[in-house]
């Protein structure tokens, strides 16, 4: 249907456009003068890497960096003392780690029915946008928590173009489309990600969602659990759990259900974690967050997956557990 | 050719039955211990293994190093001591004991490779986790020394030149370094621990067991874990004793 494929790339769009206020202070411990220095402020898009971001925020601290011989690839991120992953887009991270309240308009339509006062209806979604405060270090790097970056930005494409390689592999049942791009068409692609070109990407994109002679099977999709919402008593202690844990699950998602009707997102949720969403239309427990806002366990995996995929084809979900 | 989860599940639950049914055969060997862990419904298992070749593998290389240098008045092969070990070095030169060659060469050796002598991890420890994308194992490897093998690993992993130099066995190291049937070892973050380790891209493992598997319609899952070690963790150092590859095998 021509006008459902014009919702679709119109919410790409929008999913490409939207972006955090984030502010970036240095660390106290690499921080020259006493004084905190200047932040760093700057609107990031959701579905990009910070890593992209080192070599300005280098030159932007140079003059306040205690060791100023250091490289702008050794520095790391923080939020509240949790070192951030490279390899997750920003709308990822803020989804797990921010606290923000998820938008959710079902609720909202649902209290503004129910003669809710305006007060309430504003708390279930919409957090005003606070600027994100971040830290930035550039000594103690959590070797056993994080990767660590080189200069020339390889750490950064071997982790996308693996991702890329795995979200191929989940829709067709073998990656030989991604692999079969040529030098050209890999180089744009990276390049549209680090530029954050929406036209760009999409030319290579769509060559990867409509291989010639092969089938759509599975819909890519990660789903990050923060640790506390999904322990359980069988479960033994393998590690000291570090602040900030995420438990990620994946499992393969068919496009269909049995039945041939579509799958959508609370079918797949109700299959992949029963105890966390036991109904496949009402989020009981636990909403699914995408960019910000819970999305609709009605939607349809599929069109979910063309509109609101990150960068490396994938649906990346923050659980948010209610109440 | 792939593995269910189920599958996979039974295959390590009997490693792990028969490897401890044999542990007083394996009390002298690489392997110090196996355990079948549980983390949020995730099974994996884990090998502990000994790292005490990589200690003699390092000093041989220093040996080497050592007595391929023409002059050793001459303070700069590859050693930014100054005179001050001049002396020290032609004395070791008449020694024909190993042990004396390896401790001089440790102490006259650069900054660098002394430390990394010191720090050296003794143990490694391989965990194997089922791919719920590739519906294969996959393999996460992490290196700890030895006092800390029983408490959490909270060493970061080594740089990838040591990885190799520790666990590949000299047979296997211009395959691993290209990206061959198997892939190299890149650094991923661990599925269950999140934190980074060590793995061998399971992306085209599928293909190397499905080549290896031709002949064969179906396999106990046991006799595909056992192929799948040797094709995939025989490349990174964990080779199946013997006699535990005997009692798993059911064909």
């Amino acid at each position: 249907m021509p006008a459902q494929n014009e919702r679709i790339a119109s919410l790409q769009s929008k999913t490409w456009s939207g972006s955090l206020p984030l502010e970036i202070r240095l660390a106290a411990s690499d921080c020259r003068t006493f004084d905190e220095s200047e932040p760093y402020l700057i609107q990031y898009p959701r579905l990009s890497y910070l890593a992209f971001l080192l070599p300005r925020l280098h030159a932007f601290f140079a003059s306040s960096l205690i060791n100023p011989e250091v490289s702008a690839h050794e520095a790391w991120l923080s939020f509240e003392d949790v070192p951030l992953k490279w390899h997750y887009p920003l709308g990822l991270l803020y989804d797990l780690f921010s606290g923000a309240e998820p938008v959710n308009l079902e609720r909202q339509r649902w209290e503004e029915q129910a003669g809710a006062s305006q007060a309430t209806v504003e708390t279930s979604g919409g957090v005003v946008p606070i600027p994100w405060r971040l830290t930035i270090h550039y000594t103690d790097f959590p070797g056993d928590q994080l990767i660590q970056l080189d200069a020339d930005g390889r750490a950064m494409l071997d982790s996308y173009i693996n991702g890329v390689k795995e979200a191929d592999f989940i829709r067709n049942g073998t990656a030989r489309t991604v692999m079969s791009l040529s030098k050209e068409d890999s180089d744009k692609l990276w390049r549209a990600v680090q530029t954050h070109d929406i036209s760009l990407f999409n030319t290579i994109n769509n060559k990867l969602l409509h291989p010639p002679g092969l089938e759509l099977r599975h819909i890519p999709i990660k789903i990050y659990l923060p640790t506390s919402a999904s322990q359980t008593a069988s479960d033994t202690i393998l590690e000291e759990a570090k602040a900030g844990h995420i438990r990620v699950v994946q499992s393969l998602v068919p496009l269909m259900l049995p039945s041939k009707q579509p799958q959508t997102l609370g079918t797949a949720l109700n299959s992949i974690l029963p105890t966390i969403f036991p109904s496949r239309r009402n989020p009981l427990l636990a909403q699914p967050v995408l960019h910000g806002a819970a999305v609709p366990m009605s939607a349809v995996l599929e069109e979910l997956s063309r509109a609101a995929a990150y960068t490396d084809g994938f649906l990346h979900l923050a659980v948010v557990m209610l109440g | 050719m792939s593995i269910t989860y189920e599958n996979f599940n039974e295959a390590i639950d009997t490693l792990h039955a028969r490897y401890h049914e044999q542990r007083d055969v394996h009390v002298h060997g690489d392997w110090l211990d196996v355990q079948v862990m549980d983390r949020y419904g995730v099974s994996l298992l884990r090998v502990t293994k000994r790292l005490h070749a990589a200690t003699a593998a390092a000093a041989t290389d220093e040996q080497q190093q050592w007595t391929s240098t023409a002059n050793p008045a001459d303070g700069d092969a590859g050693n930014d001591d100054g005179d001050d070990d001049d002396d020290g070095k032609e004395d070791v030169l008449q020694e024909v004991d190993t042990e004396v060659v390896v401790r001089a060469a440790a102490a006259t050796a650069t900054a660098t490779a002394t430390a990394t002598i010191q720090q050296q991890p003794s143990v490694v420890t391989y965990d194997l986790l089922h791919s719920p994308t590739y519906q294969v194992p996959v393999l996460y490897l992490t290196t700890q020394h030895q006092q800390q093998h029983t408490s959490p690993p909270g060493l970061p992993p080594p740089p990838p030149d040591e990885v190799y130099r520790l666990l590949v066995p000299a047979a296997h190291k211009p395959q691993m370094r290209a990206v061959g049937v198997m892939g190299a070892l890149t650094l991923a973050d661990h599925p269950a621990t999140g934190r980074p380790a060590y793995s061998v891209h399971p992306c085209r493992t599928q293909e190397a067991m499905r080549a290896v598997t031709a002949s064969r319609s179906s396999l106990w899952p046991e006799d595909y874990l056992l192929l799948w070690l040797g094709l995939v963790g025989a490349g990174v150092g964990l080779h199946v004793p013997v006699e535990l590859a005997r009692a798993l095998s059911r064909s």
